[in-house]
């Protein structure tokens, strides 16, 4: 009773067997009285039988009496009118006869004493009908010996009847006592069995209850353990919930607010009794950062759609009209049958991280210029020394075509000088729209400053541009960019190493039309370790000469024109090293600038794989929904 | 000095090489110039060489590597080495006579190749 472990099965388990105990031995002795009974009627069946044999006996007796008593008056008298008895009982001794012989054979009476009596009967009838042939007699002329022969012949009739009878009799007192017998114990049985039956449901029932009500305390009790877990559970999720410091905000599947938690009402200015119930886009206000056009539509849908999740960056417009940078994840809710069932959206306040990213921007676009120093140094410092050494031969020169010459050449060095200037300088000066950037003349800048570098090392750069190589952006980032590259490149190339710059239209494997530029180099390659964190911030492999955030800033400059950056190892080709594709579309640029303007802070989404383009994988959809820049 | 000195300038810049070549020979020295310092290192070993004047920054090897494979033909020679760099390694500028800046004018260049003349005069 106290073995068990205890579970609604097992209570419903136990109640069941609890009703079908007793239920069962009510029906086995339903069964044993119905056999018992039935063997009474069979003992009742005989004795009938053996009644209706005896009548016949009886009624056999009665008409060999009545012809025994009509032929003695006959003879007595020799009145033929006093023989209507004896014909009378003709025909009743024949029936009677008849029937006994047809008496089944579980009668009490034998053939052999139905044929026996009847012998005896046709034996006096047969001594009778002699005595009726006879010319009816003088009454003195019955003699005592003809008297005595009837006699003699009816006294057997009468044995035989007797012997009949008696058997008959003593097999229905047989049967009558053994029924009454039968009764009697039938009854005796009847009460012991109700008595034991009842004894033995009361006993179970009474167990079997007892179970039952343990079982269902157990139950009970463990439906107020499971309670209580649950109540734990949920309070450990509310503190949780409670205590991260992400905001978290739950949605129904109409796009209503069903749960905050304290960092989510505190950013929204919202308190949980007065958000409840409302549309998301009531209380959790997302706008672009640069247009402050809302952004967030797409979460009142999500509850009730397909899309795994969205993620959102822009600024969060609080109730009291305070505003944050947020950075917002949301994701749909699936039920157990996998149907969407509202969504969930966690965001940050990531104010002081954008601040802290725009100051990092900033300190990248200096250590680019770093890096180009030496090389700017150089590329100024030499055309300068032919110009300063010119205007000495100048001024010491007499003859004037001499002195022309020197001009033109001090005049071509100057020029120099002020290209390199003005390719340094315009890293700095950004159009204020995009505007048409020709990739070639672009990249041909680049490596003007880069020159020197390379040269310095006889890394060898081979360009080769497939046309038209035009796009929509900023020149000055977009130079950024492919410094960063093709510095990065030549690094990796070394001393002796070899740069290769394709530009090309992008084809329709690559999705819309734009421009690819891609940058192989002669290095070793990306180490494995280093792939996955290539676009993270201080990801450096240089040490202390690298910021480590070349790539990140560049990502970020090419997303921001709508484009993506891929990196990977080459395995085919004489340049086995990396090789870093940029895809720029072709008007992209020119359509987002109608949305934002140019100086915006440029973030880079955290990077999963440098084998990934630079969409991310999480988004529904580009453009508004992840406003980076 | 009895005769006209001889430099050897090393540049891979080849119009400022030439500039500074007439600059020179109109001061009146007889001037061999080579574009990478393999090839100046040819001209040092064959001809009578007073003076390098040396550029640092050069594909292949740079001002300081040429320095030193010269000073190992001959510890004494006069080298001027001239760089657009503001700053230049440590060693490199004690491998040299004297290190001047490019850019900063024809006459502090005959200044200079003089001043690395007279220097090796003193110490014979």
């Amino acid at each position: 009773m106290t073995d068990s472990p205890v579970g609604l099965h097992e209570f419903n388990r136990v109640v069941r067997t609890t009703l079908l105990v007793p239920v069962t031995v009510l029906a086995l002795l339903a069964g044993l009285l119905v056999w018992q009974v039935e063997q009474a009627l069979d003992l009742r069946q005989h004795s009938i039988v053996d009644s209706r044999v005896i009548d016949q006996l009886l009624t056999l007796q009665q008409h060999a009496v009545d012809q025994e008593t009509g032929l003695r008056a006959y003879q007595l008298t020799g009145l033929p009118s006093l023989l209507v008895p004896y014909n009378a009982a003709q025909p009743g001794i024949d029936g009677a006869l008849a029937a006994l012989q047809q008496s089944p054979a579980t009668a009490v009476i034998t053939p052999a004493q139905v044929s026996r009596l009847q012998q005896d009967i046709r034996a006096w009838q047969t001594w009778a009908a002699g005595v009726l042939a006879q010319p009816a007699p003088a009454p003195e002329a019955v003699t005592a010996a003809l008297t005595q022969q009837g006699k003699g012949l009816m006294d057997g009739v009468r044995q035989d009847f007797e012997d009949a009878l008696g058997t008959a009799r003593r097999e229905r007192d047989a049967y009558d006592a053994k029924l009454n017998q039968r009764v009697s114990r039938f009854l005796q049985f009847v009460l012991i069995l109700a008595l034991a039956a009842g004894i033995t449901i009361g006993i179970f029932a009474s167990s079997r209850l007892q179970r039952v009500s343990s079982t269902y305390e157990l139950a009970l009790e463990e439906l107020q353990e499971w309670n209580a877990k649950l109540t734990a559970s949920q309070q450990l999720l509310a503190t949780t919930l409670e205590s991260i410091g992400d905001a978290v905000i739950s949605l129904t599947k109409e796009g209503n607010i069903r749960f905050m938690n304290a960092v989510a009402q505190k950013l929204t200015g919202w308190p949980l009794s007065a958000a409840t119930g409302h549309p998301v886009g009531e209380v959790l206000r997302l706008v672009h950062p640069q247009t402050h056009q809302p952004i967030g539509d797409v979460l009142d849908e999500l509850g009730r759609s397909d899309a795994l999740g969205v993620r959102l960056e822009g600024t969060l417009i609080a109730r009291d009209g305070s505003d944050y940078a947020v950075d917002a994840k949301a994701s749909t809710v699936v039920d157990a049958e996998g149907h969407a069932d509202g969504s969930v959206v966690v965001f940050r306040d990531v104010t002081e991280l954008r601040k802290a990213e725009v100051t990092l921007i900033a300190n990248e676009k200096l250590a680019v210029t770093g890096r180009l120093a030496a090389s700017i140094a150089h590329e100024i410092h030499n055309p300068l020394d032919s110009v300063a050494n010119l205007h000495f031969l100048i001024s010491q020169e007499g003859d004037p075509q001499r002195r022309s010459d020197y001009l033109k050449l001090a005049q071509q060095e100057l020029g120099r000088t002020l290209q390199i200037s003005r390719a340094m300088l315009s890293l700095y000066r950004e159009s204020p729209m995009p505007v048409q950037v020709n990739l070639e003349e672009l990249v041909g800048s680049v490596l003007l400053l880069l020159d020197r570098k390379m040269r310095d090392q006889n890394i060898r750069v081979e360009q080769s541009f497939t046309h038209p190589v035009h796009v929509y952006g900023y020149p000055g980032e977009l130079r950024q960019v492919f410094t960063n590259l093709i510095a990065n490149a030549g690094e990796a190339a070394g001393p002796n190493g070899h740069v290769r710059i394709q530009v090309r239209p992008a084809s329709p494997l690559d999705g819309r039309a734009g421009t690819i530029v891609e940058i192989a180099d002669s290095g070793r390659g990306i180490a494995p370790h280093v792939e996955k964190k290539l676009f993270q911030p201080f990801m450096t492999t240089k040490g202390e000469r690298g910021t480590g955030l070349g790539l990140w800033v560049s990502l970020g400059i090419v997303q921001k024109h709508g484009g993506t950056v891929r990196i990977s190892n080459s395995t085919e080709g004489d340049l086995r090293g990396a090789v870093v594709r940029v895809y720029l579309p072709e008007r992209s640029a020119q359509a987002k600038a109608e949305e934002e303007d140019h100086d915006a802070p440029l973030i880079a989404p955290p990077f999963e794989s440098a084998e990934e383009w630079a969409v991310k994988p999480f988004s529904v959809g580009a453009g508004v929904q992840q406003p980076l820049l | 000095m009895s005769r006209v000195p001889t430099i050897l300038c090393i540049d891979d810049e080849v119009l400022g090489l030439e500039i500074r070549k007439v600059v020179l020979e109109r001061e009146g020295y007889v001037v061999h110039t080579a574009t990478d310092g393999q090839a100046g290192l040819r001209i040092f070993r064959q001809q009578p060489i007073d003076a390098v004047v040396l550029d640092f920054a050069m594909p292949g090897m740079n001002g300081g590597a040429v320095a030193t494979a010269l000073r190992e033909i001959r510890p004494n020679i006069p080298i001027l080495l001239l760089s657009a760099y503001l700053t230049l390694p440590q060693e490199v500028q004690q491998m040299v006579t004297l290190v001047a800046n490019k850019g900063d004018g024809a006459l502090a260049l005959l200044r200079n190749v003089k001043r690395i003349l007279e220097i090796s005069g003193e110490q014979p």
